[in-house]
């Protein structure tokens, strides 16, 4: 079930109203039960991958919690990890690592004849995978008291706003609201409501449009040249931070409407003066992760400088291939983690060679040339992103300033005026969460008329604009 | 809880408003659309007999009125503009100006006798929402029931209409001479791969396309008219696709049925190579308009009953082709 489907929009109502006029008690059985029925939706069979998921780290969960030692516990950290890792691998890398070794073994003329894997990626399962690993993880450390009731467990696993795409929520935060008496709040439900249509406004607007665009260049990209491949990286950009920031700002909103809060995911990552600034940024619950769980056990910055760098490119390396099984991803990952060791080696190198004096360190066009100098360098990693395969990243890589010609008519996607729509649309949506972020501008203490406008402008942008009938998928469901 | 729901009520309330202002909204004179009206004008100024051709857009950019109207001395009307008016509405609204000694000539694209595009699509909704009165050619409940299915849809594109403050540089208003020919695209460089290739028989016959043009041919024939069948122009690839040339033929055979209609060709007669059409494989460009126009006369020439001095005059005129 989309979030931008009809359905979605029968189902969440009668989901909220229920859940409200159930007692308080029992209002978990109702959750796990919508979760569950949202999650199969997408394929029936998928629900036991996820029950599997949550059996395994239950159990393993109150076996560590009965005991003290963490060698006693670390045998049930293994089994979690295992069965986790080992679902993750079997549905997501098995065929891709299968066909590398393969294509290696060709080479070398050497026989190999393992059969793939012939299944559909479940939805989501890298999100509640490593959802649930934090826990593990969690109790192991002692940081997390097990879980003593499986049914509110298995909500914390499947809880269906962040279920498919995140945010990936930490025990610690998650599970204790799930426990909390949450009465209907005006203020509260509303700002969900709110939030849940911005979302659908940078989703529907904003990055469906820019995906018509993007997807007939990216995927046929031999037929073009220069200007068209610069314009549809840039957009690019654009649609997977509107799709996947739209799509948390729905899962927030919804459970925000229920009382629960969930972690942000996004903090304009665009205006980010630094790469290292950027990941702190952008997909924040997976960059958190991957720092609390892979990056601070290899050391950290706590190590040597080479084993610094070489632990940087381990977690942005295996950061790219979270996101895909395939090639393309590894080196998206690579490029980030090469743009960090060198913008860390660089920083070195021009604070013992250089004096800067604090004025000019933070002047404001030092600051939009770093930020401008950021932007490109994100941008220009998403062409490996978004690439169908390595052969056609290396085309748009080569052929970028290629018989650049300035025009806006290639013939593929939406037209004049629907591209001024969408780049207004994009602007609009920058200084609105700019002046959110930086001015702490709290929409509900402004006027009447003006909050009432910018309800009424999101409103009708989504109905008159939005990509409603085209029922796209959001990009991060992939993952 | 209920504070929240007034709020709600007032919000879509507001959206309502501003949805049917936009509906309501006049479109632009350029829009390509707005030419319907000058189509009615020119239908309801011809002088009887005339010939009035009925069709989408293959029509619309698919025929020289000039030389139709040179070769038989009648008055010309060209009322092709957008397949997805639907064949039924396209029928309906010539009947009331039909008069004794009209010739109607029919020429559809074959998908009006697959599937729903008898009843019209999303476009119905543009020639009503610029001539209110064309909602008395509605004579169907699937004609209402697509277009009241489609009003969100228009109303997106409406409101990128409104937005849009200059003409489409080849599809606009203008292009349309007096006889209602659009022209702008004849001396234009065809597209480099021709759009619309698509399989025709993905859609299920349908019946009632072919019920629709018989009830058709005895409202007319009732006035003292007469109705002749030519085929659309198609691209020779859009032909040659896999199960077209069966699904056509079928359509044909299923055509042949229909008492009174005269069908002067077969199919197979206006399939034109792919380097005479314009930009889809039912849009002929500059050349394949005039090869094509040149047919319909020799085609017409079999069936005109006319005076004996429209005769005389036809047989003159075509004795030289």
């Amino acid at each position: 079930m989309l979030f931008n489907s009809l359905s979605f929009l029968v189902f969440f109502p009668i989901v909220v109203i229920t859940y409200f006029l159930s007692p308080n008690r029992y209002r978990w059985v109702w959750l796990l039960s919508a979760s569950y029925y949202f999650y199969m939706c997408w394929k029936i069979e998928y629900i036991f991958l996820i029950i599997a998921s949550t059996l395994i780290d239950y159990y393993c969960g109150i076996q560590m919690g009965k005991r003290e030692e963490k060698s006693k516990r670390r045998p049930f950290l293994l089994l979690s990890l295992l069965g986790n890792l080992g679902l993750l691998f079997l549905f997501k890398y098995f065929n891709f690592f299968n066909n590398s070794i393969h294509q290696i073994f060709n080479e070398f003329n050497i026989f190999y004849n393992v059969p793939a894997f012939e299944v559909l990626l479940p939805v989501g399962i890298s999100f509640y995978t490593f959802q649930t690993l934090s826990y593990s993880i969690e109790v192991y450390k002692g940081k997390q008291k097990p879980e003593k009731h499986l049914g509110i467990f298995a909500l914390y696993v499947s809880f269906f706003p962040q279920l498919v795409a995140g945010p990936i929520e930490r025990s610690v935060n998650l599970l204790p609201q799930f426990y909390k008496t949450n009465s209907f709040d005006y203020t509260r439900v509303t700002n969900g409501m709110i939030l849940m249509a911005w979302g659908f406004f940078k989703k529907l607007v904003i990055a469906d449009k820019l995906g018509i665009f993007v997807d007939a260049i990216y995927n046929s990209p031999h037929q073009y040249t220069g200007f068209p491949l610069i314009l549809a990286t840039y957009f690019f950009g654009y649609q997977i931070y509107c799709d996947f920031s739209g799509y948390s700002d729905i899962a927030i909103g919804a459970a925000q409407i229920m009382g629960i809060e969930l972690m942000r995911n996004f903090e304009r990552p665009y205006f980010s003066r630094s790469i290292a600034e950027f990941w702190r940024r952008w997909h924040i619950s997976l960059s958190t992760w991957f720092r609390d769980y892979l990056y601070i056990p290899l050391g950290g910055n706590r190590v040597s400088e080479p084993r610094l760098y070489l632990n940087l490119m381990i977690v942005f390396i295996v950061s790219g291939l979270w996101h895909g099984a395939n090639w393309t991803f590894v080196i998206w990952g690579a490029l980030h983690g090469i743009y960090l060791v060198f913008s860390i080696a660089l920083s070195k190198v021009m604070a013992k060679t250089f004096y800067m004096s604090k004025t000019l360190l933070f002047t404001p066009t030092l600051n939009l040339i770093k930020t401008l100098i950021t932007f490109n360098l994100v941008t220009f990693a998403w062409i490996f992103f978004r690439s169908n395969s390595l052969t056609d990243a290396w085309y748009i890589v080569t052929h970028l300033f290629t018989d650049i010609e300035f025009t806006l008519s290639f013939g593929v996607g939406f037209g004049k005026t629907a591209g001024i729509i969408v780049i207004f649309s994009i602007v609009f949506m920058e200084v609105v969460e700019f002046v959110h972020q930086q001015k702490g501008l709290i929409l509900r203490q402004q006027p009447i008329i003006f909050r009432w406008s910018f309800y009424y402008v999101v409103v009708i942008s989504i109905l008159l604009f939005g990509e409603l009938y085209s029922q796209s998928r959001f990009i991060y469901f992939q993952f | 809880m209920q504070k929240l729901l007034i709020r709600i009520l007032v919000m879509a309330l507001l959206i309502i408003c501003t949805n049917i202002i936009i509906f309501i909204a006049p479109t632009k004179s350029f829009f390509v659309f707005a030419t319907i009206v000058d189509k009615h004008k020119l239908l309801s100024e011809s002088t009887s007999p005339k010939i009035v051709f009925i069709g989408g857009s293959s029509l619309a950019l698919g025929l020289d009125s000039t030389l139709i109207h040179k070769k038989t001395g009648l008055p010309v009307v060209n009322m092709g503009l957008n397949g997805g008016l639907g064949l039924r509405y396209m029928m309906n609204e010539v009947l009331t100006y039909i008069k004794s000694g009209d010739i109607i000539i029919l020429t559809p694209e074959y998908d009006h006798f697959q599937g729903t595009l008898l009843n019209g699509d999303l476009n119905l909704l543009w020639v009503i929402q610029i001539m209110p009165r064309n909602l008395s050619y509605l004579s169907s409940w699937e004609q209402y029931r697509i277009c009241l299915s489609n009003i969100p849809r228009f109303l997106k594109e409406k409101t990128l209409e409104l937005l849009t403050f200059s003409p489409d540089p080849v599809y606009n208003r203008k292009a349309f001479n007096k006889y209602g020919d659009f022209v702008g695209h004849r001396n234009l460089n065809p597209a480099q791969a021709l759009g619309g290739i698509h399989m025709i028989s993905r859609e299920p016959i349908n019946e009632r396309a072919f019920a629709a043009v018989e009830q058709f041919v005895t409202a007319i024939n009732k006035r003292g008219a007469r109705v002749v069948f030519i085929f659309p122009p198609l691209a020779q690839v859009q032909y040659q696709l896999d199960g077209n040339k069966e699904a056509i033929k079928k359509i044909y055979n299923k055509l042949r049925g229909i008492i009174n209609l005269y069908i002067p060709s077969n199919p197979s007669e206006y399939i034109f190579p792919n380097k005479l059409f314009f930009d889809t494989v039912y849009h002929l460009n500059g050349i394949g308009v005039e090869i094509r126009s040149r047919k319909i006369v020799r085609d017409l020439s079999g069936f005109l009953n006319t005076t004996n001095h429209q005769a005389r005059l036809l047989e003159a005129v075509l004795g030289n082709e």
